[in-house]
């Protein structure tokens, strides 16, 4: 599903991604674990397509095609997905009337039928409900007076909304506390399809426990430098990633 | 202020009287002897640093001719019900007046005997007006309908308006102005005199459909006694000038005045909007939105001043000032004062000049949105504050749907 080649992005003139290579194939949950400033974060704008976070060398493809001279939206309708590890707040812009546009352009640019408001309120409120969103809190502006966790929670809920082909989850573990990491992996592993390839990206295992990926890859400085089952996760956890960092170095 | 230099083309037609029967009038005759004096004004007059009106009004101007041809139906606020009048050229369509259930407006032959303000602008109009209304509501009287007032001009030359509207006491009015301006050659010079008495309100939006050439220059001066509330909301694309000034005086106890603009800016054009509200009696409110979204090479002038004069303890002023600026060669900028004399006040102001959060930016564009669709949000959001304002919900519904038009036409 997920294809990166030799991936190098430099950011500010400084590389961050140094010919990153990483396969998620369709039905499986990959996990991307690593220590500050190994290019966690740059790696998932890279695949979302942010600006100035262009590959110089290498390729993206999802299901075979290649993302890499496509804007952020145009990936999106594609199938792709980022969840953000800090969600901004957008004051002024309805939270539902936000979402309700983007999922109708991205039925458009894939030429399906857009949703009517009807639709879009019923959907939304089934799936703000199986996240613990209040309605209330939907009728804000964006962002605007949510929580750390009920920032996370509305990242997943869009994921459930927009059904995205790819999730790249960027961090969601980061200041939810127990109960509301447990809501948030529920509806992760609810999206778990076939047909559909998540890349989790985290410092901490504590995500993982929930998630039961099917691989894990350490990124360390700019590149992969170990691969393999959920139970790296645990060395990792046990002997931290000074040992992968001074290997990559 | 007198001016030590050769008047331009410009000036020297706009400082002959336009009607032979003017130079009987005595004070349009110390009028146009006052401007000829002055000229109009340049960049080196205080209020006008950012704003050269003598330097873009350069050519000769000839009045602007009367037209008694139809006038298309207006584009703007279509659908409102209420009373249209209409002034063409200069000259109001009336049939010596109209009166309606608790107003009446008269076409006033351009009523020059208020003094009014005596700027060189405000001067020019005091000299060569041709016409405009005098609008008058009853004491008491609720309007249930808006007054639209629609200003046009067909022709290329100089227009010159001067309205007068008294609110008496107690009483509600809403007054739609809505200028068009056909032709690039046209200079429009609007002077309204506004009195508006104990427990009146009076609600006055200002939207326009210009041609990019225009030069517009509208002067308001308010006063408004106990109780009284003023709300002004103006939304402007610009042209090669648009400068909307407000004056107000809130001289009576618990007076107040709410004061929104827009601008929506794009090519070369330029938008100025400026104010002075005098707080004179005591426990008076000001509140100010003003909003600049500017494209291209656009400039966007504010200059909003609160000045508390030393009785009006108690007063309560606000003023926000914000510029979004699309492009490189955008420019904004922004003038805002406090000047207080009195010890028991709150006052705050605050401007920014900004982009478009490049972060929010890519975040919409992640879900979904083109670049256009997320500018398109992010924009309404910025001028949201300065709708709000608006308490006329209709009203609101067409400034944001003629803000929206704006966006999408490239104006901005």
């Amino acid at each position: 599903m997920l294809t990166i080649d030799s991936l190098r992005v430099s950011v500010g003139g400084k590389e961050i991604l140094k010919g990153l290579t990483l396969d998620v194939p369709a039905g499986e949950v990959h996990a991307v674990m690593g220590p500050n400033g190994a290019g966690k974060s740059t790696l998932g704008y890279a695949i979302a397509g942010r600006e100035n976070y262009e590959a110089a060398a290498g390729d993206i493809r999802l299901g075979g095609e290649s993302l890499m001279h496509l804007g952020p939206d145009e990936r999106s309708a594609k199938g792709v997905f980022l969840s953000f590890q800090h969600p901004l707040e957008i004051p002024g812009v309805a939270t539902m009337t936000f979402l309700r546009t983007a999922l109708n352009a991205q039925k458009k640019a894939r030429g399906e039928d857009e949703v009517s408001a009807a639709d879009f309120l019923r959907i939304i409120r089934e799936k703000a409900k199986a996240l613990g969103l209040s309605d209330d809190k939907l009728k804000r502006p964006f962002n605007v007076g949510f929580s750390g966790g009920e920032r996370k929670r509305l990242e997943i809920l869009q994921m459930s909304l927009f059904e995205p082909k790819l999730s790249v989850l960027d961090e969601t573990d980061s200041g939810l506390d127990i109960d509301a990491l447990k809501q948030v992996a529920e509806g992760v592993n609810a999206l778990r399809a076939p047909d559909r390839a998540m890349l989790v990206i985290t410092h901490y295992q504590r995500l993982l426990d929930y998630l039961k990926p099917d691989a894990v890859h350490i990124l360390a400085d700019g590149r992969i430098v170990k691969s393999g089952g959920p139970e790296l996760a645990e060395e990792l956890e046990e002997t931290g990633y000074e040992a992968f960092t001074s290997e990559a170095a | 202020m007198s001016v030590d230099r050769n008047l331009t083309p410009a000036e020297e037609s706009l400082s002959v009287l336009f009607e032979k029967s003017f130079a009987g009038e005595p004070l349009r005759a110390s009028a146009i002897e006052a401007f000829r004096h002055r000229g109009l004004p340049t960049k080196r007059v205080e209020d006008w640093k950012w704003t050269d009106l003598r330097g873009t009004l350069r050519e000769a101007l000839e009045p602007a001719p009367a037209n008694d041809d139809d006038a298309p139906a207006r584009t703007l606020f279509a659908d409102l019900a209420g009373p249209e009048i209409l002034i063409e050229n200069g000259r109001a369509r009336l049939a010596g007046s109209y009166v309606g259930s608790g107003f009446s407006v008269v076409a006033n032959g351009g009523d020059v005997d208020a003094p009014g303000r005596d700027g060189a602008v405000a001067l020019l109009n005091r000299a060569q007006a041709t016409d405009g209304v005098t609008i008058r509501i009853d004491r008491g009287a609720k309007l249930e309908q808006p007054i639209v007032v629609r200003r046009r001009a067909s022709t290329d030359g100089a227009v010159h308006v001067r309205s007068k509207v008294r609110v008496g006491a107690g009483a509600e009015a809403t007054i739609i102005e809505i200028d068009e301006v056909e032709t690039g050659g046209a200079f429009i010079n609007l002077y309204t005199d506004v009195e508006i008495e104990a427990g009146a309100t009076l609600r006055r939006y200002v939207a326009e459909r210009l041609d990019e050439g225009a030069v517009l220059a509208d002067i308001l001066a308010a006063d408004i006694d106990a109780r009284g509330v003023f709300e002004q909301a103006v939304l402007t694309a610009g042209a090669r000038l648009v400068r909307r000034e407000t004056h107000i005086d809130l001289a009576g106890a618990g007076a107040a005045c709410r004061l929104a603009s827009a601008v929506l800016a794009g090519q070369k054009q330029h938008a100025d909007l400026t104010s002075v509200v005098r707080h004179i009696a005591p426990g008076c409110e000001t509140r100010q939105q003003h909003r600049a979204v500017l494209a291209d090479a656009a400039r966007g002038v504010f200059q909003g001043k609160i000045k508390v004069e030393r009785d009006a303890q108690k007063t309560d002023g606000r003023m926000a000032a914000h510029a979004l600026l699309l492009s490189d060669t955008a420019e904004a900028n922004a003038k805002p004062e406090l000047e207080i004399y009195a010890d028991d006040v709150e006052c705050a102001h605050g401007a920014t000049v900004g982009a478009l959060d490049a972060d929010a930016l890519f975040y919409m564009r992640s879900r979904g949105l083109s670049e256009r669709e997320a500018q398109a949000l992010l924009i309404d959001a910025f001028l949201a504050e300065a709708f709000e304002m608006i308490t006329d919900e209709d009203v609101r519904a067409g400034f944001e749907r003629l803000a929206a038009s704006l966006r999408e036409g490239g104006g901005a």
